[in-house]
């Protein structure tokens, strides 16, 4: 099997599309509905926390762009443990990462666009093309990447200049009226959906990238531009709706596309704007899922995760059918359950990971037998 | 009925499409993950056609963090 | 080999899945609802829907003998059954993703608006971009019945109007379905609608005969501005004060209006920009409101001699006339809202929220009862006349006996 190699571009890009994919369809109703017309300030605050945690991710892979988190669990924790460990984690990111997003687009779909469509019909047909997309491999992501994402930015960037007539600046005021406590969970809320699972990409990456000395600038950049991207359709939402009806929807975005009416001419363009979440959710499912593949063919030595995918994603779709019961599963599952998951994983297991690593380094001798019987 | 008929085909459809390389270019850790995973696969989906109402596995995350989404929403940081 | 026969399982797959969306439905199997009524009647729900027919709207020998559109009328406990049940007497399932016009009568206004409000804004073939009115003195059902002239589909012609008079005229509003729902959970403002009414002939109104000659019988008219308290309807602004209503809320667009003159005759002016802010203040612990109010006009017409329009004293004038007047009648329109129907609909009440979020929490409660009623209301209009026309002095000056 060659070598995977891709450009410091395409990882920005690829980090960029992540961030944005499925966020974009949730957030805004979420945080709208804790911190209201300060909901883009709950935004700011969460990008800077944001850029926090993804630094004590990228940390371990600045000192070593090479080795990637499976193994540096593994090498950390001693092999057995940490086995345990990637595959605990593995799994449960399977549960919460891609079989979430696909089903998130199914129900987007049954709502807003095919009602009377059975959801397996949609989640198996974005499944295929997950599926197809992340058995070729990491390239040729990266290529469609590059190739989508101008378009992406096109529809994104016209949608938010078609809208700009239809902002009431009022909607945001007054700033802060409940005071400054709705800002923390709702940028918390933010920051589990955003940044939080770029613990992903720490599988991906590490190894990945042709110039790997630089890649966490790159993921830094993509994650600056998706969080820009964001904090803008945050703003829309507020700005164009008003706090009420955004935290109300379902999918405020998409309510957004259907407000754009230049002169009664150019409107109900909704399902041609709806063309960006398909291109973000994708890569946000197929990053989620290429990870796991490759994540599960380390834990197992086996060289080549191709064979895995088709497998991989029977499963992915059939428990992603049934992976949310009903839509109020979902929200309470978004606000309880998984920001404490993501602290979990996205921040609390990478420094877990830094300080035995810094431990290691101070008593080099020791460390061996510690992590032998730890 | 139809259903299991559509589980059967597309299995052999995924073996048809996959082993014959492995085989070819003798990767056997390849196949045994490769079969483990189909076999869960098809169990899941043969699940499905016969009961019909599977718990969520996400269930069992929620059971995990449930103590910590309490002490988080403690300090008021899930609302 | 097996590359071409995956590409051929690939392909059958695809066509079998792509060709069959469950619920697609092609244009000729669609009656696409232009306008929708509801009226409360018995404590049920009646749902008209007005459908336009493709075929008359496009065909160019207008006149055939079929209307331009056609009605459906079902009853139902709820709306969405009534709808459901209007397939009994519909071939086609109604579609109503073109809606332009969603009328209420005034029964239902007054049994509350709401429950019908979520409805449109759950169900996903509902845009927010059609507009609402309370049909006043007549059911809906009755009103979309009225054939029209010059729009041959009643539904444009009612979305239409509603445009230009908001624009040109600024007695009536248009409000969609998200502004609606936003003023109903807004604590610090209650919602206003326009009124819809059937003037001259019914009878003659729903036949043919109403479009055949220049004088239709019967016609659509906007006319007034619905007031509610929360969700339900509780009285109506006459049109003079539905105009100076719009005027603090603010977004008129183009207005007329006149001063008299000296000995007789009127000036009349003709309104182009408006601009209110409105402003909370606290003294003495009581809140006050502020309205500034800046507007720009052109004389429009000159009825009496006299005037001497060169100078620019006159101009000043007049726009100290203007003003003067204008406050007149503002504080009017405020003072009847305050003593005669007791809630918010201005908006005073949200403005205070965004300036004094603080105190506004304790007022919140009680505001339509024990604020808003009292509250003492600064009006400053600024009139400024730019223009006079194509002509300066009038020619009046000059007609001597």
């Amino acid at each position: 099997m060659h070598v995977v190699k891709i450009s410091l571009r395409q990882v920005s890009i690829l980090t960029a599309l992540y961030t944005i994919g499925s966020a974009i369809l949730i957030v805004p109703s979420g945080m709208a509905s804790i911190a209201k017309q300060d909901a883009w300030i709950a935004c700011l605050a969460g990008s800077g926390l944001g850029f926090i945690i993804l630094a004590v991710q990228l940390q371990l892979f600045r000192k070593h762009p090479e080795a990637n988190l499976m193994q540096w669990t593994e090498k950390l924790f001693g092999k057995w443990i940490g086995k345990t460990v990637n595959l605990l984690l593995l799994l449960t990111l399977f549960l919460g990462g891609p079989a979430t997003v696909l089903h998130e687009i199914g129900i987007f779909m049954t709502i807003q666009m095919l009602p009377e469509t059975p959801i397996q019909a949609i989640i198996f047909l974005f499944g295929a093309l997950a599926v197809l997309g992340v058995r070729l491999g990491l390239e040729v992501l990266a290529r469609a990447a590059e190739m989508l994402f101008p378009w992406f930015l096109l529809l994104f960037l016209s949608m938010s200049i078609l809208l700009l007539s239809e902002i009431h600046w009022e909607h945001a005021t007054p700033i802060l009226e409940s005071g400054i406590s709705p800002i923390f969970p709702a940028a918390l809320s933010f920051v589990s959906i955003a940044f939080l699972p770029h613990i992903v990409l720490m599988v991906i990456f590490p190894g990945a990238v042709n110039r790997s000395a630089e890649a966490y600038k790159a993921v830094y950049i993509g994650s600056l531009v998706g969080a820009a991207a964001l904090f803008l359709i945050i703003g829309l939402s507020i700005l164009v709706l008003g706090p009420d009806i955004t935290a109300r929807n379902m999918y405020p975005s998409y309510m957004l596309a259907k407000k754009i009416n230049i002169g009664n001419f150019l409107q109900r363009i909704e399902a041609v704007m709806a063309v960006m979440w398909f291109i973000t959710l994708f890569f946000r499912i197929s990053l989620y899922f290429y990870a796991i593949a490759i994540g599960i063919s380390q834990v197992f030595h086996i060289k080549n995760y191709q064979p895995l995918v088709m497998p991989l994603g029977w499963i992915l779709a059939a428990v992603s059918v049934f992976i949310y019961p009903n839509v109020p599963f979902k929200l309470q599952w978004d606000a309880t359950i998984w920001v404490p998951y993501t602290i979990t994983v996205g921040f609390l297991f990478p420094l877990v990971l830094l300080i035995l690593h810094g431990l290691r380094k101070m008593l080099p001798k020791k460390s061996k037998k510690q992590s032998d019987s730890a | 009925m139809l259903n299991i008929a559509i589980i059967a085909v597309s299995a052999a459809v995924i073996v048809w499409l996959e082993l014959p390389r492995m085989l070819r270019e003798q990767e056997y850790r390849e196949i045994w993950g490769f079969i483990a995973f189909l076999v869960i696969g098809i169990g899941i989906s043969l699940a499905q056609t016969i009961f019909n109402d599977i718990p969520t596995p996400v269930s069992l995350i929620t059971i995990v963090f449930k103590p910590f989404s309490h002490w988080l929403s403690m300090f008021g940081l899930i609302q | 080999m097996k590359r071409i026969l995956a590409l051929i399982l690939l392909h059958i797959v695809v066509t079998l899945l792509l060709s069959g969306c469950w619920n697609r439905r092609e244009l000729n199997e669609l009656a696409i609802a232009v306008a929708a009524g509801v009226d409360w009647v018995d404590d049920r729900y009646r749902l008209t829907v007005q459908v336009a027919i493709p075929g008359q709207v496009t065909s160019k020998k207008s006149g055939g003998p079929q209307a331009p559109a056609t009605l459906y009328t079902a009853e139902g406990d709820t709306i969405f059954e009534a709808s459901r049940r209007m397939t009994q007497v519909s071939p086609r399932k109604i579609y109503f993703s073109h809606l332009r016009m969603f009328l209420m009568d005034e029964a239902m206004a007054r049994e509350g608006i709401a429950k019908v409000l979520d409805l449109l804004s759950r169900d996903h073939e509902f845009r927010p971009d059609f507009y609402l009115v309370i049909t006043r003195g007549a059911t809906a059902e009755e009103t979309l019945k009225i054939m029209t002239q010059m729009e041959t589909i009643p539904a444009n012609k009612l979305y239409e109007s509603l445009q230009t008079s908001e624009k040109a005229w600024s007695a009536s509003m248009t409000v969609t379905l998200d502004e609606l729902i936003n003023d109903l959970t807004s604590s610090g403002k209650h919602p206003v609608l326009t009124g819809l009414i059937i003037t001259g002939d019914r009878d003659i109104g729903r036949t043919r005969k109403n479009v055949e000659n220049i004088d239709t019988p019967g016609q659509l008219k906007y006319s007034g501005l619905a007031v509610f308290k929360l969700d339900k309807l509780i009285g109506w602004l006459n049109e003079k004060d539905s105009r100076n209503y719009r005027l603090i809320s603010g977004d008129v667009k183009s207005s007329v209006s006149f001063i008299p003159c000296k000995n007789e005759g009127k000036i009349i002016i003709e309104t182009l920009r408006t601009d209110s802010k409105l402003k909370g203040r606290i003294v003495e612990s009581r809140p006050e409101m502020d309205i500034r109010i800046n507007m720009e006009g052109n004389i429009g017409a000159v009825e009496c001699s006299g005037l001497d329009l060169s100078e620019p004293a006159t101009v000043r004038e007049l726009e100290a006339e203007m003003e003067e007047n204008l406050k007149r009648s503002l504080e009017s329109v405020v003072d009847k809202v305050q003593s005669k129907f007791k809630v918010d609909i201005f908006g005073f009440g949200e403005a205070f929220r965004r300036s004094h979020p603080r105190e506004w929490k304790e007022m919140e409660k009680t505001w339509n009862e024990r604020y808003f009623p009292n509250l003492k209301t600064n009006i400053h209009v600024d009139y400024k006349i730019r223009r006079t026309g194509t002509t300066n002095d009038t020619f009046l000056n000059d007609i001597k006996e």
